[in-house]
């Protein structure tokens, strides 16, 4: 069903640009090569049940593992380097694993690899049933989301994206705050991954490139870097956007690249974030005073 | 034949020291990535195309690439960049980011997605030693010179003239030099303006090179010169060149002796993660305070 | 071996940055309950002394003990651990973050010891209870809810000030805090730390200037040049030639 294969594509996105606001929304740290991980854990999880023979469900969480221990070699490589080198080295990190994913016969090179659909208990998985994890895990991943901002550790990450000398002087280490959320976010990254190659039940190099680190990224800065439902709205629109702007599929690009353009200019808080359009309207709606969304 | 790959790698990191100076010139004045940069490379490339084509002069097709697009940085600046200095980083970096998208999708839909010649004539023969096994093409020549002499001349300009001391003076410290009086608008947009210049004359000469001008031609210059510039120290010219250097020679000399298993543009994030692994400052930046 | 008297002893402290000799052996005691000032002349060493203690940087010689254990080179977050609370030059509060937010980050020290513990919630409602007792021991109460990066100057001190009290720290070091302040703003910041000092709270107090430093002080300690040239109560410490002469010798530098 095609609505059945939209549905999963916002899924997908809500997820991935949910997990990258945890590493670039909430701790402050730039990450542009976010489809490295959602690819690592695609290959992670294609691998482990096309030729090791394990059971879906154990690849998916093992998928982020994998993806996660990455993410924190990158989050220790982080805290030694500067903001603006992180940001060319998250990119960096994005083509060498691509690279890695072309070139290399363990995955299938440039001819990309067969992913066979997941089984539970006999039963096989369609579309519908990857719905319903894919709606799984975004209940998840949102509920922990939303208890970010109220938690110890999004106080933590708060403090380390604001002032980290400052946070330091609270007894805050940054350097392990910033390793956990580069983490927890490419663990969620990893995870996505592995539903993503078995809904397609097959993957290549090039749908983990730098541009999908690109959208992934814009959805969350469209919606709210570092708010909690920011990057929901981001990625429902940018996906759907696609469909409902079919008539200007020739000049997408066009269109994309001048969308991030005014956004930044005009409404870099994103749709939901302080004090945007979105928000005074909702305030004055309401006439409960106005309020940005609560980070941590 | 190590003494062909040699040169090359040199010839090839000279490219990559103009291309990447342009976003060097930037970030040491604005302290911002402008990824966008990629686009003026394939606008000035473009530009000089279409001046060929109409009035046959290499002269003036190179002149026009370079000032019109110049002209526009001096736009981009003035709208985009400027309002967005007081900003977080991230902000500026990803309008450039979709400046770039952008500039790219516009040039296939004006001119077309395929290639075009960009070609200059034989401006300069080709020398052969064939006892060596070495050949030193014409095109060779014109890129070494022109890198110098550009380089040269934005050494002078740097370093010999009031222009450059501004420039100095306000990429050390905005404020302080404001406060010392100089116009640092000016500078800001004379430095940008002079960004997207050195893009093009890169693009030009690189679609010289290749006899080839395409849309995405920027695409590798984009996220190669960031490797290129970062592993210089951000926002130091000579780092730049350092780096260029560095690069060209490891992808010429990797890439033709050892039968590489990754391609050409993996190899300059390679050498930029392994040497910030072990200077996390780049190759001339300065350290961090502890 | 340390006597209860004193919380912090400081010997031979230096730091070198290559060639420069920022703090050139530096002894210095504090007892606890009393007020230090710092003071000297700009360029004396001063903030170059007051990061080595609070862990900013790694002294090149010298040792630090606070309660008989040794902490120099210890890095920031685990001073801040030991007991050591700082507040900064600059303000350094968490400007995206509301008022109540960044006092119950200070909390997170006593209440959340890992990074697993971490994930539990802070937003409790006794935590918010005691966040605005100290909110309240500030005056700032009023500001809760309110954007730490819109507050003005002066309200944004206290709430840094607010924040190192919350850690309940051992020692309480204070960086310039009437920098950039109005007449009107360092006398409200003047009783409020008369306040701390009355409730017995020790506090190393780096000042530029004098008038501020004499009316808070207990004891000065003056540096110049990385040294130290002057110790005892702030009367002992303006009739002392050596510093006449230090400050004289910059305001000549002045003109």
């Amino acid at each position: 069903m095609y609505e059945q294969v939209i549905a999963i594509n916002i899924g997908l996105a809500m997820l991935l640009a949910m997990s990258l606001n945890i590493i670039t929304g909430f701790a402050g740290q730039p990450t542009l090569g976010h489809a490295a991980f959602y690819g690592i854990g695609a290959y992670t999880s294609a691998l482990l049940t096309a030729k090791a023979g394990w059971p879906f469900l154990l690849a998916l969480p093992m998928a982020g593992l994998v993806a996660a221990l990455v993410g924190v070699l990158l989050g220790l490589f982080s805290v030694r380097v500067r903001e603006d080198f992180l940001a060319v080295t998250t990119i960096g990190i994005n083509f060498v694993v691509v690279a890695v994913f072309q070139y290399v016969e363990l995955f299938g090179a440039s001819l990309g690899l067969a992913v066979p659909k997941p089984e539970l208990f006999g039963l096989r998985f369609g579309n519908t049933e990857i719905l319903i994890l894919l709606v799984i895990l975004n209940i998840l991943v949102y509920l922990f989301m939303r208890h970010l901002p109220k938690s110890w550790l999004g106080l933590a990450l708060g403090g380390v994206r604001n002032e980290e000398e400052a946070a330091a002087s609270l007894g805050v280490n940054p350097d392990h705050y910033k390793v956990f959320a580069f983490g927890i976010g490419t663990f969620i990254a990893g995870m996505t991954g592995s539903v993503y190659a078995h809904f397609m039940g097959f993957i290549s190099s090039t749908d983990f490139s730098f541009p999908v680190s690109v959208g992934v990224l814009s959805m969350a800065v469209l919606g709210g870097l570092g708010t909690v439902s920011g990057p929901l709205l981001g990625a429902i629109i940018l996906t759907l956007s696609p469909e409902v702007f079919r008539f200007v599929s020739d000049y997408r690009m066009l269109v994309y690249g001048g969308l991030l353009v005014l956004m930044m200019r005009f409404q870099p808080q994103g749709l939901v974030g302080d004090d945007s359009v979105l928000r005074r309207k909702w305030a004055g709606l309401c006439k409960r005073g106005k309020g940005g969304e609560r980070r941590g | 034949m190590l003494v062909q790959q040699i040169i090359n790698g040199i010839v090839v990191g000279s490219v990559y020291a103009l291309t990447a100076m342009g976003a060097t010139l930037v970030y040491g004045i604005m302290r911002i990535l402008d990824i966008s940069n990629a686009g003026a490379y394939a606008i000035g490339a473009y530009v000089a195309f279409f001046f060929l084509l109409q009035t046959g002069s290499p002269l003036v097709a190179l002149v026009t690439g370079v000032v019109l697009t110049a002209a526009f940085g001096f736009l981009v600046q003035k709208f985009l960049y400027a309002p967005l200095m007081n900003k977080s980083p991230n902000v500026s970096l990803i309008a450039g980011i979709g400046l770039f998208i952008f500039l790219q999708d516009f040039l296939r839909l004006v001119a077309g997605p395929q290639a075009r010649e960009l070609n200059f004539g034989t401006l300069l023969p080709s020398v052969q030693f064939p006892s060596l096994q070495l050949t030193l093409y014409g095109t060779w020549f014109l890129i070494l010179a022109a890198t110098a002499i550009l380089l040269l001349i934005l050494w002078l300009l740097l370093n010999s003239s009031s222009i450059g001391l501004a420039w100095r003076a306000t990429a050390q410290d905005l404020e302080t030099a404001k406060a010392m009086g100089i116009n640092t608008n000016r500078v800001v947009a004379f430095n940008f303006i002079l960004g997207y210049g050195f893009a093009a004359v890169a693009g030009i000469l690189v679609g010289i090179l290749y006899n080839s001008v395409y849309p995405t031609m920027g695409d590798v210059p984009a996220y190669k010169m960031l490797a290129v510039i970062v592993l210089g120290g951000l926002g130091n010219p000579l780092g730049t060149v350092l780096a260029a250097l560095v690069i060209g020679m490891a992808e010429t000399l990797i890439g033709g002796y050892i039968g590489f298993f990754l391609p050409r543009d993996a190899i300059a994030f390679v050498v930029l993660i392994l040497i910030l692994l072990w200077r996390p400052q780049g190759l001339l930046g300065r350290r961090r305070s502890s | 071996m340390a006597d209860s008297e004193t919380l912090l002893e400081v010997r031979g402290l230096k730091k070198h940055f290559g060639g420069l000799k920022a703090v050139d052996g530096v002894d210095l005691t504090l007892h606890r309950g009393e007020t230090l000032g710092l003071i000297g002349p700009n360029g004396a060493g001063k903030t170059t002394f007051f990061n080595m203690v609070c862990g900013f940087y790694t002294p090149t010689e010298g040792t630090i003990q606070l309660n008989g254990e040794e902490i120099q080179g210890l890095p920031a977050h685990a001073v801040a651990r030991k007991g050591i609370a700082r507040t900064f030059q600059i303000t350094k509060v968490f400007k995206d973050m509301t008022v109540e937010d960044n006092l119950l980050a200070a909390f997170a020290l006593k209440r959340s010891p890992s990074l697993f513990s971490s994930l539990r919630r802070s937003h409790t409602r006794q935590n918010l209870a005691e966040v605005m007792e100290y909110l309240e021991r500030v005056d700032i109460a009023a500001f809760a809810k309110v954007k730490a990066g819109d507050l003005s100057l002066g309200y944004m001190r206290r709430l840094e000030i607010a924040r190192a009290l919350a850690l309940e720290p051992v020692l309480l070091m204070l960086d310039e805090p009437c920098a950039g302040l109005s007449k009107d703003a360092t006398q409200d910041f003047l009783a409020l730390v008369h306040k701390l000092r009355a409730a017995g709270t020790t506090i190393m107090l780096v000042e530029h200037n004098m008038a501020v430093a004499t009316a808070l002080c207990d004891r000065m300690t003056v540096l110049s040049y990385g040294v130290k040239i002057a110790e005892g109560t702030p009367q002992e410490v303006q009739n002392n030639q050596a510093v006449i002469d230090a400050y004289l010798g910059e305001a000549e530098e002045a003109d």
